[in-house]
């Protein structure tokens, strides 16, 4: 696999900056006070949680999304490593004098 | 990876949804509030199922792998003391008594758990207390669901005692109030 990175750099430049996957479906009191915390490995303790903001169904959903971002998670790293993976190969021609 | 997020921390959430769902959280809160939400759920679970009724008590059968447990309730004691009242007055015998056939069958409902390898079974106190009692084996796996089914049973149990009471009192004003033994 040949891999310009100038190229490369350029595309993620350009690229629009959206959600890897939707969190429309996502109770926001969930998203907030409980995954984004545990995604930022702090600590979420049982009193700390009103659990009249949501449903059971919301819990599934957030699971649901929590397993999504994490199969994304994985092909981005399958990327990552192919990308680790390349030798370098010089230009063909000179860029300099 | 971009982050690790214990799979088992969604079941802990669900069980504890359903803890508050059935108006235990409260009492839950006084010995587990300072749990993570990445605890074991079955533990939470736990004090959940022994905090609905009044008196608990659990066996286990080792050679047979068979858990059982007991739960004893003034409501489980009530039931059948008004169901035992109302046959009397109606002069009908317990096996084909509607409003207990009911009310055992409104409790039984309580169990649809998605789980297998349980039984459930109400004691009337003919023999021993009035009781309820679950038995289950190695590959009963419903304890997260029980706070919710056990809340539901004493809703349904409490439901029957008020119906009973009022078909007893289209039948006679004079419902006697149960003896402190019998409530107890």
């Amino acid at each position: 696999m040949k891999m310009d990175l100038k190229v490369l750099c350029k595309q993620l430049a350009q690229a629009k900056e959206e959600e890897v996957v939707s969190t429309e479906m996502c109770n926001p009191y969930l998203m907030e006070k409980v995954l984004r915390p545990l995604m930022r490995n702090e600590t979420v303790l049982l009193k700390d949680i009103d659990f009249s903001q949501f449903d059971s169904e919301d819990i599934r959903e957030i699971a649901d999304y929590c397993e999504s971002l994490e199969m994304e998670g994985q092909k981005l790293m399958q990327m990552v490593g192919a990308v680790a993976n390349l030798e370098p190969a010089a230009c063909k021609v000179r860029r300099f004098c | 990876m971009m982050f690790d997020i214990d799979p088992s921390t969604f079941e802990f959430l669900a069980t504890a949804k359903r803890i508050y769902d059935a108006g235990l959280m409260d009492s839950v809160l006084e010995t587990c509030g300072n749990w993570e939400v990445c605890e074991d759920c079955y533990s939470l679970a736990w004090e959940g199922i022994y905090r609905i009724f009044k008196e608990f008590r659990q066996y286990y059968n080792e050679r047979a792998g068979i858990e059982t447990m007991v739960f004893f309730d003034p409501v489980i004691s009530e039931f059948y003391r008004l169901c035992a009242l109302y046959e009397n007055k109606m002069g009908v015998d317990k096996d084909h008594s509607p409003l207990r056939k009911e009310g055992e069958q409104g409790v039984y409902g309580c169990f649809c758990l998605d789980a297998y390898d349980y039984g459930v079974q109400l004691y009337d106190g003919e023999c021993g207390k009035p009781r309820l009692v679950i038995l289950d084996g190695e590959e009963f796996y419903g304890y997260s669901e029980l706070p919710e089914a056990l809340a539901d049973v004493r809703d349904t149990l409490e439901a029957h005692c008020a119906r009973l009471k009022k078909a007893l009192a289209a039948e006679t004003s004079d419902v006697p109030e149960p003896t402190e033994q019998e409530a107890a």
